[in-house]
């Protein structure tokens, strides 16, 4: 089911990102647009929670060791009601993720695209796409 | 003895038994009015699953200073405008929408009727506030910058209160739908965010004690013809999660709210509400959400148990602080 | 023959009793008490729990038998210790699988840093029921509102209604029916993170609980809740225990938003100047 059209109505006044560097909106962690990330790795664990879902991936480094990363994605609820359920990145699974890393050195990254297995791509935070299939049950 | 007769006057008061229980155990709406149907207490039932999300700003945009109707070329401009928003944040680039997902299907708005769901005052704006409130957003501004704790941060954002719960229950950009129960005694408004059932007893009783306060406030409510009516006061000085952010000042202990709720139609109801909070504002303000019905349910919003952003923010915060330090984990 | 009036109202009497009894309109509860007490109706005819209820027990505690304990703070002594109690739990016996019960006494040895009440977290079901606050119902036709004063916890029971689960919850998926007097509430969905009390008894996100809700007087109901949960225990288990209406008018749920208490807890480590210790 695609949108007519949208605008985030009280969204763009409660997200105004404001004068300070710092000031984030609610329900979401402050991510580095100088800090663009591009991950690969095997889903090791799904925290399918509101505010926001996380998917951990181990991605192995260039020095052999692994490194886990948290990334963000939207609220199951939304996701859910577009089609999109944990059980499509079972643990296991090799995905790949680019998105921007939040500040504060953590390994959590805003989740942009991703790519399954399989190549389909799904943007874990649009609200564009929602299934890979692009279509509704 | 007539064995006939004696088996058939069995089944006569079967049939009377079973006749009588059809009666008593009916679905609870037996009538309806104009398309809206009613309770057995003649009320209008205002029961359901109700969506909200709107393509309509809260306030009227600076585009239409002025308007308060648009033409079709208009809409569908700012139609374009809102798609052509969409397509640039779908494409991946760093936004401050990032990391959010939006509900995908917002209700289209008659804008041949007004502008903003702010029906009062005319500009369609939220009155500038008072010195005494513009000091209080200040304070949250630099507490918020600050992040030097958890209570430093919006109700939202510490999972204590959703977005558009409220009350006033105001169009966000997800998970817009809630659900009315309603009894002779009790109306109940269940929103999704963050799992709130507001129960609102229809007895006409005063409200409580001042000393004892909710986030959102305590509820009553009665009847006027077929609007339902609620007032409710008892908030706490943080003041509601929509209205806490800079942007409008935020509320405080003083406000009163009511709220109507009005079934216009069989998929449509409209929800409107004053806000009196005169250390806030100084003049009340008003507005008008249609809400309609939808066959989607309500699912759990559990936030605080997995409030991984807050943690987030924290810890940039923290990071801010002491820019020297490089943190790994 | 004719047959006598009185013949006639006896017999008509017989079968409007046998076509009462057929339709299973008398009140049998399962606990095996006889059919006694018929709760006033609502208007679609169905029992009416409306209302405020709260336990009067130490389920929360430990819901097997337990003495008396220090609680996990010394300096809050006897206002935070663990009065002794009976258990909720019918044959007092938990049949954890041989893992699961080493879990269960980590869990309570563990209890101030892992039990989720702690931190605020959602109940789960049935400890909602047995925390020592109040909840409400409101009963429609199609839903049943269940609202606790705890953490501001709730669900919508929709009645008659096969019921999905999608997301895992805390609260699970309740679908409810009437059975006679008694409310049937059937849930799944629920994930593996709330226990059933204090005392470290837990689950799985395979948990299923069937809850049944009985009116014995105007002011009680009589509560049993199954448990089933194949990856935990051996068997399905049960807890049983009477629930009192809050008699106060007028009555008012009064939420317990401890969400806020929790941050300390939660987030205390993150703060940037620490609050000094209490």
């Amino acid at each position: 089911m695609r949108a007519a059209s949208f605008i985030p109505a009280v969204g763009i006044v409660l997200l105004l990102a404001g004068s300070s560097a710092r000031a984030h909106h609610a329900f979401s962690s402050e991510f580095d647009s100088n800090k663009p990330v591009d991950l690969k790795g095997a889903v090791s664990k799904l925290e399918w929670v509101n505010p926001h879902a996380w998917i951990h991936i181990d991605v192995p480094g260039s020095d052999g060791k692994v490194e886990t990363w948290m990334i963000e994605a939207g609220s199951p609820n939304v996701l859910l009601r577009r089609g999109f359920s944990k059980s499509m990145v079972p643990v296991g699974t090799v995905i790949r993720v680019k998105g921007f890393a939040a500040k504060g050195g953590t390994r959590k990254a805003n989740g942009g695209e991703m790519t399954l297995p399989d190549g389909r791509t799904l943007l874990l935070t649009s609200p564009d796409s929602g299934a890979p299939e692009e279509k509704k049950k | 003895m007539d064995i006939f007769g004696r088996r058939r006057r069995l089944r006569d008061n079967l049939g009377l038994v079973i006749a009588a229980l059809a009666v008593t155990s009916g679905p609870q709406t037996i009538g309806q009015t104009n398309g809206i149907p009613r309770t057995p207490d003649g009320r209008p039932d205002l029961q359901g699953v109700w969506n909200y999300a709107t393509e309509m700003p809260l306030q009227r945009p600076d585009e239409f200073k002025g308007k308060t109707s648009l033409t079709p070329e208009e809409v569908a401009r700012f139609r374009d405008d809102a798609a052509a928003r969409r397509r640039e944040r779908a494409s991946g680039k760093p936004s401050r929408y990032s990391g959010e997902v939006f509900d995908d299907l917002l209700n289209k708005a008659d804008w041949s009727k007004g502008t903003s769901l702010i029906t009062d005052p005319p500009d369609g704006k939220i009155p500038e506030p008072t010195s005494q409130a513009a000091a209080r957003r200040q304070a949250r501004t630099d507490a918020f910058a600050a992040g030097e704790g958890p209570e430093d941060f919006g109700l939202a954002d510490r999972c204590i209160l959703g977005w558009s719960t409220g009350p006033p229950i105001i169009p966000g950009n997800q998970s817009n739908v809630l659900q009315l129960l309603q009894t002779r005694d009790h109306f109940v408004i269940y929103t999704e965010m963050i799992h709130d059932a507001r129960i609102v007893p229809l007895d006409n009783r005063p409200a409580p004690s001042p000393a004892i306060r909710d986030y959102s406030g305590y509820s009553r409510g009665r009847w006027e013809n077929d609007t339902l009516v609620i007032e409710t006061t008892n908030f706490k000085p943080q003041g509601v999660a929509t209205l806490t952010f800079r942007q409008y000042g935020g509320t405080d202990e003083n406000m009163h709210l009511v709220e109507r709720f009005t079934r216009t139609d069989a998929k449509t109801l409209l929800y409107e509400f004053t806000i009196t909070d005169p250390t806030t504002w100084p003049r009340p303000w008003s507005a008008a959400v249609p809400m309609h019905q939808t066959d989607e349910r309500v699912y759990e919003y559990a936030c605080h148990e997995g409030n991984r952003s807050l943690e987030t923010l924290l810890e940039n915060a923290r990071a801010m602080d002491a820019p020297a330090k490089k943190g790994t984990k | 023959m004719k047959v006598s009036r009185a013949t006639i109202l006896v017999v008509t009497a017989a079968a409007g009793a046998l076509a009462l009894a057929i339709l299973g309109l008398a009140a049998a509860s399962s606990s095996g008490q006889s059919a006694a007490y018929k709760a006033p109706r609502t208007p679609d005819g169905k029992p009416d729990l409306n209302g405020i209820w709260q336990v009067m027990n130490t389920a929360n505690w430990d819901i097997q038998d337990h003495d008396q304990r220090q609680g996990p703070l010394y300096a809050l002594g006897a206002a935070f210790s663990i009065p002794a109690g009976e258990g909720v739990v019918v044959g007092n016996e938990i049949p954890y699988q041989p893992d699961a019960l080493a879990k269960k006494k980590e869990n309570a040895e563990q209890w101030l840093k892992l039990d989720p009440e702690v931190k605020c977290y959602l109940p789960g079901i049935p400890r909602a029921t047995y925390m020592p606050y109040p909840f409400q119902i409101v009963q429609t036709p199609g839903h049943t509102l269940f609202a606790y004063a705890y953490a501001n916890a709730s669900r919508i029971v929709y009645m008659d209604q096969k019921v999905e689960p999608q997301i895992d919850t805390w609260m699970g998926y309740p679908s409810g029916r009437w059975d006679g007097e008694t409310l049937v509430i059937e849930s799944t969905g629920f994930n593996d993170l709330s226990w059933f009390d204090r005392a470290g008894n837990f689950h799985s996100d395979a948990l299923k609980v069937t809850e049944r809700f009985t009116p014995i007087s105007r002011d009680a109901l009589q509560y049993e809740a199954t448990i089933e949960d194949p990856k935990v225990f051996t068997r399905a288990w049960q807890m049983r225990m009477p629930i009192y209406r809050r008699l106060e008018q007028p009555s008012r749920l009064f939420r317990y938003n401890c969400v806020e208490f929790a941050e300390e807890v939660v987030y205390g480590h993150l703060r940037k100047t620490p609050k000094t210790s209490r």
